[in-house]
């Protein structure tokens, strides 16, 4: 059963299998980055395909991607493509992955979209269900008043 | 099995290591894709407060009245994020940051930005304070300050003893600060990355002799990796040879721009010999002296220059894998500056003289189409490449336009060199 297996060093070539079943194969280095993926690697060295049961392959594709073209120039153009929902399931990916650059990245662009805005549009783009009472939410708004001038138009 | 605990690094799963099982999941990708959840308050708190902590303070705050889970988020956002441009008068501002101070949690700062800018130029010294000290109290890793302050005419400044005495305190960025207390006896004793930009030294009267010694003296030159300065007006007086990066044991990025001496106080040469140096970036600096790159293990070297600078020379024992990547700015130059350009001429080719002991070069630069035009050439003996194998050049957008003039260039050396198999090669 122990067969010699030739490592290429930089070509070894490595499958993941998106939560909708899309498989992609991926040079072991490009996997590397992602420190979740390493992880596995490292614990189970024969593995050829890792099960990613947390990503749609669509998402998935779109984070190898980022990983392989990453640079300055690349990040600052990257997140104009995608709208909310995907940022925030890029998000989520990037972070189950553990890629600290894709992470940082996006963190970067929801904070800009959401960063002047009103706390009403904010609970609208994130689906974030308002349980504060209305009593509540003018204490809130006295005692904070400063957060909430000079709000941009929703 | 042990069971590895990903939570630290940010993931949001646990996962055994067994090759039967897949990687474990929560599953919240599936609740998600519904889209009927709170996605982004789903996420954990680590993930929230790493998107907040890309906002000025005062708009993360207003994530307190979302809902009743993020009430106190904002509290424990590990930065703080004060600008000053955004409070219409300076004196809210002033309460806003103290009221910050007092309703936050007790938890680490990892980064402080504080961006005051003040009307007269003077700076608030006890606000300062505060800040620093809070900071410095709570762990900070990463100081990045902006005072727009003058360099003369406006209030003394003193930057808070706590800055200097912090070791947490990594990255430290300073702008547009002109300080008073550089007789400090403390200084910096765990500092990595160091910006500075126009920043004045006070160096006192007697020690003209090196006027980046009381920046070693502040800020611990001893333990940086990366240096960043930009437009110091410098004066030295004394000995001819400048050489202040050399006690700069783990010095591995060097980048000075806009930097300049007073009129006649330069040195005849300024040597930059950083022992562990790879990577030297010098970007429009107004040097008159001589400029002695010597720093052994140096990789890249960036030069863009608004106006020639006399002369380089390389002092390094081995220049393999070294690659220069010299630009111009694009302004066309006038035909009044031919003297400057022949200058600089000089200055190329005394740059790829110290090369002759390489095998190969890579050379990237736009001012061949500046300098190739120059008659003044030197002769061929002057120079032996006999170990060049190759010249790579990889040149910018003027390539096309000045085609005729690189064979100029071309032809210079593939003269010079002995090598039979010698090749150009074109990008």
């Amino acid at each position: 059963m122990a067969e010699e297996k030739s490592q290429a060093s930089s070509s070894k070539m490595l499958t993941l299998k998106a939560s909708d079943g899309v498989l992609f194969e991926v040079e072991l280095n490009i996997a590397k980055e992602m420190k979740t993926v390493q992880a596995y690697i490292d614990d189970c060295e024969d593995i050829e395909t890792i099960p990613i049961p947390n990503v749609l392959g669509k998402h998935l594709a779109i984070v190898i991607e980022y990983i392989k073209k990453t640079n300055e120039e690349y990040d600052a153009e990257f997140e104009k493509q995608w709208n909310m929902d995907d940022l925030q399931l890029l998000l989520l990916a990037a972070n189950y992955l553990n890629i600290s650059g894709l992470q940082e990245c996006l963190c970067k662009a929801i904070a800009k979209r959401i960063e002047n805005k009103s706390p009403e549009y904010v609970r609208k783009v994130f689906n974030i269900e308002n349980d504060h009472s209305p009593e509540e939410e003018a204490k809130l708004r006295k005692e904070y008043k400063w957060a909430f001038e000079g709000v941009d138009k929703d | 099995m042990q069971k590895t605990n990903l939570l630290e690094s940010g993931s949001i799963m646990k996962r055994s290591k067994s090759k039967k099982t897949a990687l474990a999941s929560q599953n919240v990708y599936d609740c998600v894709a519904t889209g009927h959840e709170d996605r982004l308050g789903d996420m954990p708190d680590c993930i929230l407060h790493h998107i907040l902590s890309f906002m000025e303070t005062r708009h993360a705050i207003r994530t307190c009245g979302l809902s009743k889970r993020w009430r106190y988020i904002w509290t424990s956002i590990p930065c703080l994020y004060f600008n000053s441009k955004s409070f219409t008068r300076l004196v809210d501002f002033k309460k806003f940051v103290l009221w910050v101070l007092s309703h936050r949690d007790n938890s680490h700062v990892k980064v402080l930005i504080y961006y005051r800018f003040g009307v007269d130029y003077a700076t608030d010294q006890y606000l300062f304070n505060k800040v620093i000290e809070y900071a410095a109290l709570h762990g900070v890793q990463e100081i990045r300050i902006n005072l727009r302050a003058k360099t003369s005419g406006c209030p003394p400044i003193e930057i808070p003893l706590p800055l200097f005495t912090c070791q947490s305190l990594k990255r430290l960025e300073l702008k547009d600060c002109h300080p008073t207390n550089i007789s400090s006896p403390f200084g910096c004793k765990s500092l990595d990355t160091l910006h500075l930009e126009h920043f004045s030294m006070f160096p006192t009267a007697a020690d003209f002799s090196n006027p980046f010694a009381s920046l070693s003296e502040l800020f611990g030159f001893t333990t940086l990796t990366a240096l960043h300065l930009n437009n110091f007006a410098l004066c030295y007086t004394g000995m001819e040879c400048l050489d202040p990066f050399a006690k700069c044991f783990n010095l591995k990025i060097l980048q000075l721009s806009e930097m300049s001496f007073k009129s006649d106080l330069s040195p005849k040469d300024f040597v930059i010999s950083a022992p562990k140096l790879s990577n030297l970036s010098l970007i429009c600096n107004r040097f008159r002296c001589k400029i002695v790159v010597a720093s052994p293990k140096l990789l890249n070297f960036t030069y863009l220059y608004s106006t020639p600078c006399a002369f380089f020379e390389y002092s390094l024992p081995s220049l393999d894998g070294l690659i220069i990547d010299i630009h111009e700015l694009p302004e066309p130059l006038e035909k009044s500056h031919r003297n400057k350009r022949e200058e600089t001429l000089h200055g190329l080719i005394n740059m790829l003289r110290g090369h002759h002991k390489a095998e190969a070069v890579k050379l990237s630069f736009c001012t061949v189409a500046v300098t190739c035009g120059a008659a003044a050439l030197e002769k061929p003996e002057c120079l032996s490449y006999s170990k060049w194998k190759s010249l790579d050049f990889g040149v910018g957008s003027t390539y096309k336009i000045f085609i005729n003039k690189l064979d100029h260039i071309t032809a210079y050396f593939r003269n010079c060199s002995q090598h039979v198999d010698f090749e150009i090669v074109n990008i």
